[in-house]
């Protein structure tokens, strides 16, 4: 028996759901669980010689293996350079052409593809693809400090950001030092250092100068802008010191490379480029023996190097959490009350409530006049005008209803 | 289906929708107008079995329940029912006639060989069907792959053509008092499909289930028909 349900018995409400979501270091380093996505290809010819590179705009990590059927994309991440920055106006830039595309030399890699990253995520977060990102965000005088040239940018998937970010729950442990690779034409700090790793500090993973980065405070000053909610982020052991901003709604995380990074740092190691077995050795004595973290390395190598670079050696390998946050997903519900009065819903049509002469069981032989009969309820059909069952709800017990009770279930839909 | 914790006293109960929700769900068609009370889990002879004091707890405590299913035709089969005299002490039976040993027996593709069953509520013992369980109406379910109800449509064609993967079509049949005759046929099936769903017995027969469901009274009975080759 189906009862009619009054419009007055159907209620709505809001309420949200909070998800901690940690990504383990391993995920970001380890290689079978970042994916690149081989998109971008440059070659030139040197004679009898064809040099290619190929690249990603960005490279995925996933939770497991993602050549597994059971792997979830986590996170994208990529590089950006903002247009007019020191890195893309400096050696290798050469001007632009009359239609106004930017042109480098060929020691350079992806440069445009860079700038267009950059200007992507501009015009997404900020309204205006010629806008630049500060940090922190609302800054009221833009010094030295507050722009963000170079970029990393972090895209966490709609499965773990889901309808935003928790404000002030984000936190990321990342390594800020590279390993020394004890180059002689490195920094001061690097110069003494003979450690046998000179020209391969660019795939290594960082053994210290790690940091905590997070978004304290986001949740007692909220800022927004174009883009939704923003925080900054900022080095949890001073938190005055800005090293780049979230978007909560947006679930984008954007790190100035310049300050999450020791920027100056030399940096040596294998990355493509259009020379002799489409490779260079950055760092060395074969080229730029000198080169640093920034500008050398975010304008010479592609995307992906870039991104393998940052993701394989600055959140280490192991299985401790290297980001975390809280997500929140707004619910909506319906809530249907199924009120049945006390003369309802008594009687089962259970096989098992009558007997094989239709007698109902629960009433004892003798006591037809004094006792009368009751059910069990187990479960709830909520049905359409069509009399299609539209939802099922179950109660975790039987429940008995008997004529001296009247009872409501309270059942929820959420959508 | 797992069983539900019972270690909470909450009568507030989270809802999934069923496989025909979601379909009106995307539709934009989606409504909720009317509930039922099920319990198929329950099993009344514990009363007679403990009395009434013991067999009440051993249901209440002893008695798991199952999580919630979506399918549709699955999810409720037994619905509690009212009925306005409390010192009602029998239920009126729904029987079927032209079984054969309980069973449906069809041939496939030969519609000269559709069966006829009649569907009929036995009075009850000492009085009559109650006036609130006397079905005007019998809804009839069947998969739509192998049977149909001669002479009529399933009231959810609109729904079966938009879903091809739904196979259970539901006809309503209107009573006709005592006893409502009921006339299934057996679709003409490929060879591929009559070999592989008749594989489990050898290629003798294809073994489905029709239901049966009393409108009002919520009374149910289930028929295994076996369709044979031609």
């Amino acid at each position: 028996m189906i009862k009619l349900i009054s419009p007055d018995d159907i209620k709505t409400s809001t309420s949200y759901l909070n998800q901690l979501v940690d990504v383990i270091q391993e995920n970001i380093s380890g290689s079978s669980t970042r994916r690149s996505y081989e998109v971008f290809v440059t070659s030139s010819i040197a004679g009898s010689s064809t040099y290619s590179v190929t690249s990603s705009l960005f490279q995925t990590v996933y939770d497991q293996s993602y050549l597994l059927a059971t792997a979830n994309e986590v996170l994208d991440m990529t590089i950006g350079l903002y247009a007019s920055s020191s890195t893309v106006t400096g050696s290798s830039y050469t001007g632009a052409d009359s239609s106004g595309k930017l042109l480098f030399s060929s020691q350079s890699m992806m440069m445009r593809e860079k700038v267009a990253n950059y200007q992507e995520y501009a015009q997404y977060l900020l309204g205006d693809k010629s806008l630049q990102f500060n940090s922190p965000f609302n800054v009221t005088t833009i010094d030295a400090t507050s722009p963000i040239n170079e970029a990393i940018f972090i895209n966490f998937k709609r499965l773990f950001a889901r309808d935003k970010i928790k404000p002030e729950t984000f936190a990321m442990k990342f390594y800020t030092t590279g390993v020394l690779d004890g180059s002689p034409g490195a920094g001061s700090a690097e110069k003494l250092i003979f450690n046998g790793l000179t020209g391969s500090n660019i795939n290594r993973t960082s053994t210290s100068g790690s940091s905590i980065f997070s978004d304290v405070g986001a949740a007692s000053s909220p800022q927004f802008g174009f883009g939704g909610q923003v925080g900054n982020i900022v080095n949890a052991s001073n938190t005055s010191s800005n090293v780049g901003l979230i978007f909560y709604d947006q679930g984008i995380v954007i790190l100035d490379a310049k300050k999450v990074l020791w920027a100056s740092q030399h940096v040596s190691g294998t990355i493509g480029a259009m020379g002799p077995g489409s490779s260079a050795v950055i760092g060395s004595s074969k080229g730029n023996v000198s080169a640093s973290f920034i500008p050398d390395l975010f304008v010479s190598a592609s995307v992906d190097d870039i991104v393998k670079c940052i993701a394989s050696t600055r959140f280490s390998s192991g299985s401790d959490t290297a980001i975390t946050f809280q997500n929140i997903t707004n619910i909506n519900s319906s809530l249907v009350f199924c009120r049945a009065t006390a003369d309802e819903f008594n009687y089962s049509t259970n096989p098992t409530s009558t007997d094989t002469n239709g007698r109902i069981v629960v009433i004892d032989p003798g006591f037809e006049d004094t006792q009368r009969t009751f059910s069990f309820i187990t479960s709830v059909g909520l049905y359409d005008t069509a009399g299609d069952l539209l939802a099922v709800a179950k109660l975790s017990r039987p429940i008995e209803k008997n004529d001296e009770k009247d009872l409501t279930v309270r059942v929820r839909l959420d959508f | 289906m797992a069983f539900l914790r019972q270690d909470t006293n909450n009568i507030v109960v989270d809802a999934v929708l069923t496989d025909t929700g979601r379909a009106k769900l995307a539709q934009g068609n989606f409504s909720i107008f009317s509930f039922a009370f099920g319990d198929d889990e329950v099993d009344y002879g514990t009363i007679q079995k403990y009395g009434q004091n013991v067999g009440k707890e051993k249901i209440e405590k002893n008695t798991p329940v199952f999580e919630a299913l979506t399918n549709t035709n699955l999810a409720i089969k037994h619905t509690l029912t009212s009925i306005s005299n409390p010192n009602q002490v029998y239920m009126p039976q729904m029987t079927v006639s032209g079984l054969t040993s309980g069973v449906l027996t069809l041939v496939e593709g030969n519609k000269s060989s559709g069966l006829t069953i009649n569907v009929s509520m036995s009075p009850v013992i000492g009085g009559n069907v109650p006036s609130e369980l006397v079905d005007n109406i019998f809804i009839v379910y069947v998969n739509r792959l192998f049977l149909s109800v001669d002479g009529n449509r399933p009231v959810n064609s609109a729904a079966l053509s938009n879903n091809p993967t739904l196979n259970t079509a539901r006809y309503e049949i209107p009573s006709s008092g005592l006893a409502t005759p009921i006339t299934f046929i057996a679709n003409d099936l490929p060879s591929s499909v009559y070999n592989a769903y008749s594989s489990f017995s050898g290629g003798s027969y294809i073994s489905t289930y029709i239901r049966i469901v009393g409108r009002n009274s919520g009374l149910s009975k289930e028929i295994q028909v076996k369709i044979s080759a031609t």
